[in-house]
């Protein structure tokens, strides 16, 4: 619990930083850690500001802070292997 | 230009190929009993009269092929390809089954079974072109002496053979010929390829006939020979655009799943018909058409199992007629074990031909006719000549020796082969010369339907 919790607060950080540097916002860290809407907010942000780091910043913050739900995985459903049926071949 | 020339073809086909002879009368095919004019005595038998049971059989017979071709044929076929295709593939059927249906009664039944004198080995005369001299009285004979079915029942009997052989040949190359190069191409090889084909086989007199090659419903005169022009029909026009990169999925399994079931019902006025009578031969036939049929459906699902651990629907709907085809040529000669196990060897071989060999070779059979029908009737050809053998439960013949008869089988094979395929690329180069085989890539890729016919299967 301990470990996850400095790994958010990484990761809150590296967040915080890049806001700042390319994106002129600022957001409170600690805050982030701890309130599950201000979070939510945070990461609503990051996603919106077009950033691959971002964005996987995102996901990882996701993933470890104990106040979010899990994201679910959707599964894609892969249609390559009925597609690959049909090729040069009826059957 | 290259439509005249078209035109002159077809016309040639239809009244240039024979000279004609309305003037002489039809020889009779059924024996007549001559009464002798040295014993004034004695009274001269009857000649034979048609029992009405085997003329009803006969025309029934006739009637299940038929629903053979247009429904049956006609949407086993169209539910394969895809669906801006459907259409010209209903079309290309009906229009062949029309086209031969005509070219039979003019010419084609008096090459297919007249008598061709010094060249009698290879073909008939044209005693009987335009069936000159024929009525409701005339007769032709059947495997029994002093039976006789009307010969205008004979004729619509084998009409309908000639028919679906033809048909059958589109699926090599469905969705990428022209329907117009089709129709002269149908008429081209129908004359040079199934006429002497048929009465190699099926004429008193014929090559093979006299050499004793057994082909009971058609294993080489239907099937082999089909199939064969098929595969060089896919080889001569070409593979569809994007095969091997594009998946082309059935557009309509249900619909060639009630092909196929038309094609099975259908198949017993094909086989149990070509007994010529209603008789225990044609219910020997009858039976031998269900078990081998069922015994191909099971072996090629289970096959197909084992293969890639699921058996499709397509698959149980393709062993069926695999297994109709191995038992076309046996079905009145082999017992109902023999038949059972043409069907379990019939398969899982077309199994393997219609996929690992097709991808192996790498020609684009578009609906697997070379697979299924050039394979499955070489399984079935050779087959009889094994299990007509008496010890194996067949009907046996006389001075049956089973080398010499497979030996004998084999030959009618290769000839089989060697001459449908040599006539049907002449007929495919000289079709491709004059007008073009192929349509356009634009047509191909927009869809028969449409380009060739101006209009949809579906409009939703």
């Amino acid at each position: 619990m301990a470990g996850e919790m400095e790994k958010l607060f990484a990761l809150a950080g590296r967040i915080h930083v890049l806001l700042r540097r390319e994106h002129n916002r600022i957001i409170d860290v600690e805050w982030m850690c701890t309130d599950e809407s201000y979070a939510k907010e945070v990461i609503k942000i990051a996603r919106s500001a077009e950033s691959e780091e971002l964005l996987a910043l995102a996901e990882r913050v996701e993933a470890v802070h104990p106040l979010l739900p899990k994201p679910q995985r959707i599964e894609v459903p892969i249609p390559a292997k009925t597609e690959a049926k049909y090729v040069a071949s009826l059957r | 230009m290259k439509k005249v020339l078209a035109s002159f073809m077809l016309l040639a086909v239809l009244f240039g190929a024979v000279s004609p002879s309305f003037a002489e009368e039809a020889a009779p095919v059924a024996e007549a009993v001559m009464a002798t004019t040295e014993a004034p005595a004695a009274e001269a038998a009857p000649a034979p009269v048609p029992d009405k049971g085997d003329t009803t059989w006969m025309m029934l017979s006739t009637l299940l092929v038929i629903l053979m071709i247009v429904p049956g044929l006609s949407l086993f076929y169209g539910g394969l390809v895809r669906a801006k295709n459907m259409l010209s593939v209903l079309s290309q059927v009906f229009g062949i089954f029309a086209l031969i249906s005509i070219l039979w009664v003019v010419y084609g039944y008096t090459l297919a079974f007249g008598d061709g004198g010094s060249m009698n080995w290879l073909i008939g005369d044209t005693s009987k072109l335009f069936l000159a001299g024929m009525t409701g009285d005339s007769t032709a004979a059947t495997f029994s002496d002093g039976v006789v079915i009307p010969e205008f029942t004979f004729v619509a009997f084998q009409l309908t053979f000639a028919a679906i052989t033809t048909a059958l040949i589109i699926g090599g190359f469905a969705e990428r010929i022209k329907f117009g190069s089709l129709m002269v191409f149908s008429a081209l090889w129908f004359t040079f390829a199934y006429l002497p084909i048929a009465h190699m086989v099926w004429a008193t007199g014929g090559y093979l006939f006299e050499k004793g090659a057994l082909d009971f419903a058609g294993g080489t005169v239907v099937h082999i020979n089909a199939g064969i022009a098929a595969l060089v029909g896919a080889l001569v026009i070409g593979k569809r655009i994007g095969y091997g990169k594009e998946p082309m999925a059935p557009h309509n399994l249900p619909m060639t799943m009630i092909g196929a079931s038309l094609l099975w019902v259908g198949w017993f006025g094909f086989n149990a018909g070509s007994n010529l009578e209603a008789t225990g031969g044609a219910a020997l036939a009858f039976l031998n058409t269900i078990v081998a049929t069922a015994a191909a459906a099971l072996s090629w699902m289970a096959a197909e199992k084992m293969m890639r651990g699921k058996a499709s629907m397509l698959g149980i709907a393709s062993g069926a007629v695999a297994g109709l085809v191995a038992v076309t040529p046996a079905a009145g000669l082999v017992g109902p074990m023999g038949a059972i196990i043409l069907g379990l060897i019939a398969g899982p071989v077309c199994l393997w031909a219609v996929s690992g060999l097709k991808k192996s070779l790498g020609y684009d059979d578009s609906l697997d006719v070379f697979g299924i029908h050039a394979v499955g009737g070489i399984i079935g050809a050779i087959g009889t000549g094994i299990f007509v053998s008496p010890a194996l439960g067949g009907v046996g013949i006389d001075g049956y020796e089973m080398g010499a008869q497979v030996i004998t089988q084999a030959t009618g094979v290769l000839i089989t082969i060697v001459w449908s395929g040599v006539v049907a690329f002449i007929c495919f180069k000289l079709v491709d010369m004059v007008m073009g085989l192929r349509v356009s890539e634009e047509d191909e890729r927009e869809g028969l339907d449409t380009a060739t016919h101006g209009e949809r299967a579906y409009n939703v």
